[in-house]
């Protein structure tokens, strides 16, 4: 069986490259909790390109306003409709932010309406438990952004799988440091990162 | 030369015993043509209900389907029926060969028919049901076509004077599919691909020791609650025993990648790996995908048929245990059949074949449907009940060939015109 390799998504517009601890971290989470095969060292692939097919997780994070070419509009369109998933997560972690305006608008443009994702989704005990819906991150709990909490995650389905999973909750800031660093926390937060993989792996 | 002077009333009496014996022998022929006539029926069959129903109160002695279109079930059976009561029967048509038409079900309840047409190399077949026209195709150089469709009702196949009708007459039941492995890519896609195909999936995943994902609900492994089994990791938990008894009371298994390492099955399966292969690069891009996998190769016990090979070796092996079949599937990550391809039927292409793999295992049971008269392969049948037909006009064209009646009136009439003449012109009256 081939290992799990994270990708994260590279796109023409706006920042892509705005987190770039997160997959390293992610890596070790699953390498820390699960028996899933996991490749050591992520890839970063062209959402334009065919090779995003070799990928079937996606990771999309950015700061900046999102306009995607016809050629990734495309891409986005063929790796969803063939089974794939896309977390994408505001680096802004705001309402009406740049990134959160442009992006939702291009993912409803190329895949479909976002809805809400239910507290009680199979998404939140897919391996640890998250009774309360999605877990808060610090930049939200200290007022940073739009000073609000957002309790929950939007996402575009295909039947009843999460196709595309978008948060604007800023996980992209909350996970980006060195996974060697987790021992300072008392509760690892990337668990959620598990949860979204293990998801994507199962359902 | 000069001729003897009482030659002229000689000739007119010869001329007189020739009309006599023309119109002795129209009268004869014109006697005995009456009497065939009414000892042989010749019916189209667009009259041939009302001729049956004729025929069965007065009997003739002989009776001639021309056969504009071929005669439906019922008509042969009753044609049949009165050869029997001493009826001679014969029919005519314009045709050498007709339509067949089977509807198979589907491997699921819910899936397509498999409908097989036969209709003569390379022509134009139209598929019909009771709602009208479905598709059309030309048949291919054995002259069958093949379609997977839905037909409401009977399905119907006309081609020229016959017209077959079809019906599914069993469905099947199943249940569901139990999916063993590892979380990751595989089983993912594997677990997609049978849904989408209308299978009802239940999963056990395992992501950590001690930590499985579940889908569905926990069910023994008995053919009282699944079909089959798909295995695609060596370290799931698995009973050899359980799983064993499954297959021999008519339940399958499928071992795909890493399951055909499984000890479980190792017994059931007597499929060795005798190598590995590289996939070919760039395969996947092209029209054979699965050549650019990389796969285990088998070797085959006695028993076991190799239903795909790479080269000599074979690559998918299956066998019958008891009442059930396994098979063993070398391939590794066959996830990349849906998404590495260029084409857009790729992920129907893996969903197809996965499906194609369950349904070669999954015990099923036939229920045979209530369904109205079916008529498959009508010409077929009706040679079968009258005989191989005659060429359409062949009866006319043989009564027809000397016009021996017209000859005889027209002789008859000039041997008495002639004689007239003769006496005459030496003043007789």
């Amino acid at each position: 069986m081939s290992e799990f390799v994270f990708a994260t998504a590279q796109y023409e517009s706006g920042d892509w490259d705005s987190a770039p601890l997160v997959p390293a971290n992610l890596i070790d989470s699953i390498a820390r909790y699960t028996a899933i095969p996991v490749a050591p060292t992520g890839v970063v692939v062209a959402l334009s390109s065919a090779d995003a097919l070799r990928y079937p997780l996606l990771f999309l994070t950015g700061h900046l306003p999102v306009r995607f070419t016809e050629a990734e509009r495309l891409g986005i369109r063929r790796f969803i409709d063939r089974g794939g998933f896309m977390f994408v997560d505001d680096h802004n972690h705001d309402i009406d932010g740049a990134f959160h305006k442009t992006v939702t608008e291009e993912i409803e443009r190329g895949a479909g309406p976002l809805v809400s994702v239910p507290r009680r989704h199979v998404l939140y005990s897919a391996f640890f438990s998250f009774p309360d819906g999605p877990p808060n991150t610090s930049h939200e709990l200290n007022g940073w952004g739009d000073n609000l909490i957002h309790p929950e995650l939007k996402a575009v389905l295909r039947g009843d799988r999460i196709a595309v999973l978008y948060s604007n909750k800023d996980y992209s800031s909350e996970w980006s440091y060195h996974p060697e660093n987790k021992r300072f926390y008392s509760v690892d937060n990337t668990r959620f990162g598990v949860n979204i993989v293990v998801y994507a792996l199962t359902r | 030369m000069r001729l003897p002077g009482n030659w002229r009333p000689r000739a007119e009496r010869v001329l007189r015993g020739v009309n006599f014996a023309a119109l002795l022998a129209l009268a004869a022929r014109l006697w005995s043509g009456s009497s065939a006539a009414a000892g042989t029926a010749i019916v189209s069959t667009g009259a041939l209900d009302s001729a049956l129903v004729a025929w069965s109160a007065s009997s003739p002695a002989r009776a001639t389907v021309q056969a504009t279109v071929v005669p439906d079930g019922r008509q042969r059976d009753w044609l049949v029926a009165l050869r029997r009561t001493g009826l001679g029967v014969d029919w005519t048509t314009s045709g050498t060969s007709g339509s067949a038409l089977v509807v198979e079900a589907g491997p699921l309840p819910n899936s397509p028919s498999r409908v097989t047409a036969s209709g003569g190399p390379g022509r134009d077949l139209v598929l019909s049901d009771e709602l009208g026209q479905i598709d059309s195709t030309r048949a291919g150089r054995d002259g069958i076509a093949v379609w997977r469709a839905s037909p409401l009702g009977t399905a119907s196949l006309t081609l020229g004077t016959s017209s077959a009708r079809a019906a599914a007459r069993d469905s099947l039941i199943t249940k569901p599919l139990l999916i063993l492995g590892q979380a990751g890519w595989e089983s993912r896609f594997v677990t997609t691909a049978l849904e989408e195909d209308g299978w009802s999936v239940t999963a056990r995943l395992t992501v950590a020791p001690g930590a499985i994902v579940r889908q569905g609900t926990r069910t023994r492994i008995d053919t009282a609650y699944l079909s089959a089994v798909v295995v695609l990791d060596s370290t799931s938990e698995l009973d050899a025993g359980e799983v064993a008894r499954f297959v021999n009371d008519g339940g399958g298994v499928v071992a795909s990648g890493a399951g055909t390492n499984h000890p479980a099955l190792r017994t059931l399966l007597r499929a060795r790996a005798s190598g590995a292969s590289a996939g070919a690069v760039g395969a996947l891009l092209g029209p054979a995908p699965r050549t650019g996998l990389s796969t285990r190769t088998f070797t085959a016990s006695a028993g076991a048929v190799a239903l795909e090979r790479r080269g000599d070796s074979p690559v998918v092996v299956g066998r019958r245990v008891g009442s059930g079949r396994v098979i063993a599937v070398g391939y590794d990550d066959t996830w990349r059949l849906r998404m590495a391809p260029p084409n857009d039927n790729a992920p129907q292409a893996h969903r197809i074949w996965w499906s194609s793999l369950a349904a070669g295992v999954a015990h099923s049971r036939l229920v045979p449907r209530d369904i109205g008269p079916v008529d498959e392969a009508p010409f077929a049948a009706t040679v079968d009940a009258l005989g191989p037909p005659g060429k359409a006009g062949e009866r006319a064209d043989r009564e027809s060939s000397w016009p021996w009646n017209a000859w005889l009136a027209a002789l008859a009439t000039a041997t008495l015109l002639a004689e007239w003449l003769s006496r005459r012109l030496r003043g007789v009256a």
